[in-house]
C-alpha cells in the first residue's frame, strides 16, 4: 500500500473515531506495518485500534444462565410460541411417547414449513405455522427405555415422582434461534445464533448457550427445537431475526459425552428448521464389559446401602452398576455438528457448557478442595477468536478451507471482559471454542495453573502447569486461588501462542502475550459462604485418585490406565491433505460408510494417529469414548495433564500418536475427526461403527487366555474398502431408502387419503430418522448396546 | 449514540473501501490497551473490487471479464453469480491427471440437476491455463464431454483468474503446492447467491453424497429433490481408448511419445509421453507407426495398458469409451 492511502485510512479512522466508533480500527496491512514500526505499547495508536471504541476489560464477564430443569416450577409462559400442551412443566408430547406423526395430539399436519411447487407458488396446506413445532420429528434414540438401569439408584425415586418414569431423570428444553448480540457495550447489535432455555422468553438466548447441569447417571432428555426457519421474521413465528433467510439445519453434538449415535449428534442426523429432536443423554461412563460373556452387566450390583461411587477394597465398584469409574464425564460442551455447515453454525454462536456432577466431585467440594460444582465459584470460560465485518457483524468465509482465524478475542461471547473475584479459590473450566486457533494459556502473574481435569474427565491427581496448550474443542479444568493475591491486583488470563492462519501456530512467544480476561481481585466476601478456603490444590493433590489406592477420606481411587494387555486390535489412521481437501486414510467422509467396525465392548484398541499433511496441525477428536495417549513420536506425553483421559489429541505436523481407546455401550455410527472445523466440513472425518461380537466372549474369541492377550484381531482390517454402516444395528439404511422412501423417517404420518403428511423430500437421504415400518428395515433393538443378544 | 451517525460512518467506510485496497481486510481489531500486537495476517485477501460490507460470500468475488467457449464476453459477478446458483471448478484442458475425472463428474452433475440447469443453475469451468485454453479449444473440450447445455467454460486473464480462484478458496497456503495447477482441479465449489449458501467439496468423494450436498447448498426453496434426475454413480470410465502416431520410444524408461487424436472423455488431441504398463508392450513398434492404445489411470498417471496396430473397423472414428 502506498503512503497516500495509508494516510487516507488513518484519516478515516479519525473521522469515525470522532463519532466514537472506530470502524477502520485495524485495517489489514496498514495496521500490521505501522504496528511493527511503532512498537507494541504505543497507546495512542492502540486507542485508534479499538474495536468499536471498546476499552478492553471494561465490560463484565458474561456467565451463562443454568438451564432450568423443566420440572422445577417452570412458571413462565413462553411468549412467542406455544411449545407445551397441557402441563407446562414437562415436555409434551412425552419423550418416547409420540403419536404416529410425532405429535401426541393427533394427526394435525406436522409439517410446518412452507413448500412450493415448481412455479414458486406455495403448496396449499403447507406453512401451517408454529403449531407444528410440537412435532418431535425424529423422536428419540431407540435405546431410550432399554437402559433404565443407567439411572443412579438414588435418583430413581426422584425420576419416578417427577416424570412417572425411570427412563430419564431430568428434562430440559433448548431452542435454537437467531438473535441480536452485542460483543462490546457500545458496539452494534448484530445477529448471531443462540441456544435458549425453553423456559425463557424468545430472544433471551445467550452466546455461549445456557449451561446444562446434571448429576452423574441422571439420564436426561434435552428437547431441542430449531427455529431457524425461513419465516422466522414474521410475527406469527416470533419476529426474531434469521439472517440466513432460509431454513437452516443443525445437529447438536454433546462433546465428551458417552451416548447413543442418535444422542451423540451424528453430522447428518439433523434437527431441521421448524422441527425438534429429543436427545437422550446418559450422563454416565461406559459400562464395563463382563469378560466372561462379552455382555455388559445389565443388572450391576446396586446395593442401596452403599453410597454411589464407593468401591470395594479390591477396586470393584460397589454400587455403580459396573460403570467404568475411570471415565466419569465432568466438563462437557454441546455444540453444532451439522454436516457441511458446522464451521458457520459454531461461528454464529452455537455452543454451550454441559456439566455432570458426580459423587466424587461433591465429596471434593465438601472437603473444600474444589468449589461447589455449579456454584458462582465454578466458572466456565469459553475462549474463542472472531473476525468482524466493517458493520460489526460476524465475518465468516464459507470458502475458507484452511481454518477460520479471528483477530478479536472473546471470552463467553464478549470481547476481552473483566471478572471480579474474591480472595478465594475458583474453579475455571476453560474451553477453547475456536474453529482453528490453538491457544497456549497462562496467568500474567506467572503463577502456575493447577489443572484438575482435561476435556471431559477429572485427573487422578492435580498437575501444575505454567501454561496449557489447548486446541479447538479442548477443555482444561483449573483451580486458581486468588487468596494468593492482594485486593486491587489485576491478573490476566493470556494467550502466548501466535497463529495467523488455519495451518498451524507459528510459535509460542512468552514475550508476546495477548490478554484475554482480567481478573480483578477484590476484598468482597460473599455472605453465606463458608470462608474456609480448604487445602491448597498443588501438584499431586488427589482428585479422582488412581484405581487400587485408598484415598485419605477412605474412598477408592477411580482413574485407571488402559493397559497394553487389554488391546485386542490395532488400527492406523492417517490424516492427510488430498487434492485441496482433507482425508483420513485417503478417504473423504461419507456418512453412510463405516471406516472401521470396532468390536463393541471387546477389550481396547490401539490406534496410530499419524499426521502426514505437511505442516498442518490437526486436533483429532473421538466420539463415543475418550482415549489415552500412550506416546507421541515414541516419546511419552510431554504435558503431564494430557497423559490421562482426553477426547482430543493435537497432532502437530509429522506427529504420530499412539492412543488407546475402548468402544463400549453403544453401536455406531460415530465420527472421529479433525476438530479444526473447516477441515471437518471439508470431510476430514472417519466413521466408526462399533458392532457387537455376537455374544462371543473374548476368551472364546481366542484373544485372551489367562488374562494375556494372544493376538490382535486382523479379521477386519481398518478401512478395508467400502462397507455400509450396519443398517439393522444403526438404524440407517440405504436399502430402506431405496425400498420405501417414506419408511426412511421415524414417524409414519398419513392423512385420511393415505397420503404422507411428512415432507419426505426434505429429509430424503439426510439420515434424520430411523426406519421402523418396513420389515426388512426393522430396527433390531437386541443388537443395540454393549450387551450381545438379549434373546 | 445516534444510529444515524453509525450509518454515516459506515457509508464513509464503505465508500473508502471502494478505492482502498487495504479495506480488503475486514476491519476488526484486537483492541489492546495492555495487550500486544494481534497476529499478523497473511491470509489471502482479494486485492480490490470488494462490494458491500462483505456480508455476502459473493462480495468477495471480482467482477472480472471472461470469455465463454462460444467467444461471448461475460462479467463474472454481474452475469454469472448475481442472484444465481452456480457450480464452479478450476481446470485446464491439457490436464490429464486429475481433470478428466473432475470434468466427467461435472458432466454427471449437469445431468443430475438438468431440471434447473440453465437459468437457475449454471456450471462454470474456469481455465487456470487461459493462455493455452482459447475459447475454440475449450469448445472442443466441451464437446469432448458431451456438449452439456448450461455448462460454460471460461477463459480470461491469467492473473485475474488466479485471483478469483483464491477468492473462491481454491488455493494452498504453501506457494509451492499452490503453483501446481493439478492441486486445484479436484475441488468443486458451489453456492447460491440468493440464499448465500456456499460450500466446496473434493470431487473424488462419494458421488451421491456429493450430489446431496450440492443440492442442499445450491437449492432454491422451490427445488424439489424428487425431480433430481437419477444418474449412475461411477463417473470416470477406468479405461480410455485413443489413436495416434508413435513419435518416440523410450524403452529404458518404459515410455512412448504419441501424437494422438482427441480421446473422448479424457483429453484433446495433443502430443504426449505416456508410460506403458510393461516394456513388452513396446515390442515391435517403431517411430512413425500408427497405433491404437488403451489408457488406465494407475497411481499418478494414465498408463498405456494395451498398444496395437489400428483396427480398420475403428477407422470411422468411433474409438472411445
Amino acid at each position: 500500500m502506498d503512503k497516500v492511502s495509508r494516510r487516507t485510512l488513518l484519516k478515516a479512522g479519525l473521522i469515525s473515531g470522532a463519532a466514537g466508533l472506530s470502524l477502520l480500527s485495524r485495517a489489514g496491512s496498514a495496521a500490521k506495518e505501522s504496528g511493527k514500526r511503532r512498537g507494541r505499547r504505543n497507546k495512542s495508536k492502540e486507542r485508534a485500534a479499538r474495536f468499536f471504541g471498546y476499552e478492553p476489560f471494561t465490560q463484565p464477564l458474561l456467565i451463562p444462565d443454568v438451564v432450568q430443569q423443566l420440572e422445577g416450577g417452570l412458571g413462565r409462559e413462553s411468549n412467542d410460541l406455544k411449545l407445551f400442551e397441557g402441563d407446562p412443566r414437562v415436555l409434551m408430547p412425552r419423550p418416547g411417547e409420540y403419536g404416529e406423526d410425532g405429535n401426541r395430539q393427533g394427526p394435525s399436519p406436522p409439517r410446518s414449513l412452507k413448500r412450493y411447487d415448481d412455479d414458486g407458488n406455495q403448496i396449499p396446506g403447507t406453512g401451517i405455522g408454529p403449531a407444528g413445532l410440537q412435532d418431535v420429528a425424529n423422536g428419540i434414540a431407540p435405546e431410550y427405555g432399554h437402559f433404565a438401569e443407567m439411572v443412579r439408584p438414588d435418583l430413581v425415586a426422584e425420576a419416578q415422582d417427577t416424570y412417572g418414569t425411570v427412563e430419564h431423570a431430568a428434562e430440559f428444553g433448548l431452542v435454537i434461534e437467531a438473535k441480536n448480540h452485542q460483543f462490546v457495550p457500545e458496539g452494534p447489535e448484530v445477529p448471531v445464533f443462540s441456544y435458549r432455555d425453553i423456559s425463557q422468553p424468545a430472544g433471551s438466548g445467550s452466546v455461549p448457550g445456557p449451561t446444562i447441569v446434571v448429576k452423574y447417571r441422571q439420564t436426561a432428555v434435552v428437547r431441542c427445537y430449531n427455529l431457524l426457519t425461513e419465516d422466522r421474521e414474521t410475527p406469527e413465528w416470533g419476529g426474531q431475526p434469521n439472517t440466513t433467510h432460509h431454513a437452516h439445519e443443525t445437529s447438536i453434538h454433546l462433546h465428551g459425552g458417552h451416548n447413543t449415535a442418535h444422542g451423540d449428534g451424528y453430522p447428518d442426523f439433523y434437527t431441521l428448521a421448524g422441527e425438534a429432536r429429543d436427545y437422550w443423554y446418559t450422563n454416565c461412563g461406559p459400562q464395563e464389559t463382563n469378560p466372561e460373556n462379552n455382555i455388559a452387566p445389565i443388572h450391576g450390583v446396586n446395593d442401596p446401602n452403599l453410597a454411589p461411587g464407593e468401591y470395594e477394597p479390591d477396586g470393584t465398584p460397589a454400587s455403580d452398576g459396573n460403570f467404568d469409574q475411570a471415565w466419569i464425564p465432568t466438563t462437557l460442551w454441546y455444540h453444532d455438528h451439522a454436516m457441511d455447515v458446522t464451521g458457520y453454525n459454531v461461528t454464529q454462536g452455537l455452543a454451550g457448557f454441559y456439566l455432570v456432577v458426580d459423587p466424587r466431585e461433591e465429596r471434593l467440594a465438601e472437603q473444600r478442595v474444589i468449589p461447589e460444582p455449579g456454584s458462582k465459584y465454578d466458572v466456565g470460560l469459553a475462549v474463542r477468536d472472531e473476525r468482524f465485518n466493517a458493520d460489526g457483524s460476524l465475518f465468516y468465509d464459507k470458502l475458507d478451507h484452511n481454518g477460520h482465524i479471528g483477530d478479536v478475542y472473546l471470552v463467553n461471547g464478549k470481547v476481552q471482559p473483566y471478572f471480579e473475584v474474591e480472595r478465594r479459590k475458583y474453579r475455571f473450566r476453560i474451553l477453547v471454542a475456536s474453529n482453528a486457533r490453538v491457544f497456549e494459556l497462562r496467568l500474567s502473574s506467572g503463577k502456575a495453573l493447577a489443572v484438575i481435569g482435561t476435556d471431559s474427565w477429572l485427573l487422578p491427581e492435580a498437575v501444575e502447569a505454567e501454561s496449557i496448550e489447548l486446541s479447538p474443542g479442548m477443555r482444561n479444568d483449573v483451580i486458581v486461588d486468588f487468596s494468593d493475591y492482594e485486593a486491587g491486583d489485576k491478573v490476566y488470563l493470556e494467550n502466548i501462542m501466535i497463529q495467523v492462519d488455519g495451518r498451524k501456530p507459528k510459535k509460542v512467544d512468552p514475550e508476546n502475550p495477548t490478554k484475554l480476561l482480567e481478573f480483578r481481585v477484590t476484598d468482597r466476601v460473599e455472605e453465606g459462604w463458608d470462608q474456609n478456603n480448604g487445602p491448597p490444590v498443588v501438584a499431586g493433590t488427589k482428585i479422582r485418585g488412581f484405581q487400587g489406592e485408598v484415598l485419605e477420606d477412605g474412598t477408592f481411587g477411580q482413574w485407571a490406565k488402559i493397559g497394553a494387555n487389554e488391546v485386542v486390535e490395532s488400527r492406523v489412521f492417517r490424516f492427510d491433505r488430498g487434492a485441496g481437501a482433507w482425508t483420513v486414510n485417503n478417504r473423504y467422509f461419507n456418512p453412510r460408510r463405516s471406516d472401521g467396525d470396532t468390536g463393541l465392548g471387546l477389550g481396547a484398541e490401539q490406534w496410530t494417529m499419524a499426521n502426514n499433511s505437511g505442516g498442518w496441525v490437526h486436533p483429532v477428536h473421538t466420539h463415543l469414548e475418550g482415549h489415552q495417549v500412550v506416546s507421541i513420536n515414541d516419546e511419552p506425553v510431554a504435558r503431564r495433564e494430557r497423559a490421562f483421559n482426553q477426547d482430543l489429541t493435537l497432532l502437530h505436523g509429522g506427529d504420530s500418536a499412539e492412543i488407546r481407546v475402548k468402544q463400549r455401550s453403544f453401536t455406531g455410527p460415530f465420527v472421529m475427526h479433525c476438530h479444526t472445523i473447516e477441515h471437518e466440513d471439508m470431510r476430514m472425518m472417519a466413521v466408526l461403527d462399533p458392532q457387537p461380537v455376537d455374544g462371543v466372549s473374548a476368551e472364546e474369541y481366542g484373544l485372551i487366555q489367562d488374562g494375556e492377550t494372544l493376538e490382535l484381531i486382523d479379521a477386519t482390517p481398518p478401512l478395508d474398502g467400502e462397507h455400509e454402516i450396519e443398517p439393522a444395528v444403526s438404524g440407517i439404511s440405504e436399502e430402506c431408502h431405496t425400498l420405501d422412501r417414506d419408511g426412511y423417517i421415524y414417524f409414519e404420518a398419513t392423512d385420511e387419503s393415505g397420503a404422507h403428511l411428512f415432507d419426505t423430500e426434505r429429509v430424503d437421504g439426510r439420515g434424520v430418522g430411523f426406519p421402523v415400518t418396513d420389515t426388512e428395515c426393522t430396527f433390531d433393538m437386541t443388537l443395540r448396546g454393549n450387551r450381545g443378544r438379549i434373546d | 449514540m445516534s444510529h444515524l451517525l453509525v450509518f454515516v460512518n459506515l457509508s464513509i467506510a464503505i465508500a473508502l473501501c471502494g478505492v482502498i485496497a487495504a479495506c480488503g481486510a475486514p476491519s476488526s481489531s484486537v483492541p489492546a490497551e495492555v495487550s500486544i500486537d494481534p497476529p499478523e495476517f497473511t491470509r489471502v485477501e482479494p486485492e480490490a473490487e470488494i462490494r458491500g460490507s462483505r456480508r455476502k460470500q459473493s462480495d468477495r468475488f471480482s467482477n472480472i471479464e471472461l470469455r465463454t467457449q462460444f467467444g461471448d464476453p461475460v462479467s463474472f459477478y454481474d452475469d454469472l453469480i448475481r442472484d444465481k446458483a452456480v457450480i464452479v471448478n478450476f481446470f485446464y484442458t491439457t490436464c490429464a491427471k486429475i481433470c478428466p475425472g473432475t470434468t466427467a463428474q461435472l458432466a454427471q452433475v449437469n445431468d443430475a440437476f438438468s431440471r434447473w440447469i440453465g437459468e437457475e443453475l449454471t456450471v462454470l469451468s474456469i481455465s487456470i491455463d487461459p493462455e493455452v485454453d482459447t475459447p475454440s479449444r475449450m469448445k472442443e473440450y466441451w464437446e469432448l464431454f458431451g456438449s452439456k447445455p448450461g455448462w460454460l467454460m471460461l477463459t480470461g486473464d491469467e492473473d485475474e483468474i488466479n485471483r478469483l480462484r483464491r477468492q473462491m478458496g481454491v488455493y494452498d497456503l504453501d506457494p509451492v503446492i499452490d503453483a501446481d495447477k493439478t492441486e486445484h482441479a479436484g475441488i468443486i465449489t458451489f453456492g447460491n447467491d440468493r440464499t448465500d449458501r456456499w460450500a466446496a467439496l473434493p470431487v473424488f468423494m462419494h458421488h451421491e453424497r456429493m450430489l446431496d450436498t450440492i443440492f442442499e447448498t445450491t437449492r432454491d426453496r422451490r427445488w424439489n429433490k424428487s425431480r433430481r434426475a437419477k444418474v449412475e454413480t461411477p463417473v470416470a470410465p477406468d479405461r480410455f481408448h485413443g489413436r495416434g502416431e508413435v513419435l518416440e520410444i523410450f524403452p529404458e524408461r518404459n515410455e512412448v511419445r504419441i501424437e494422438h487424436d482427441a480421446i473422448p472423455g479424457l483429453m484433446l488431441a495433443m502430443t504426449m509421453v505416456f508410460p506403458v504398463a510393461e516394456s513388452t508392450l513396446l515390442e515391435g513398434f517403431e517411430v512413425g507407426d500408427p497405433v491404437e492404445f488403451a489408457l488406465e489411470f494407475v497411481g499418478e498417471a494414465h498408463q498405456i495398458v494395451s498398444l496395437s496396430a489400428p483396427n480398420p473397423a475403428h477407422a470411422s472414428g468411433e474409438s472411445g469409451v
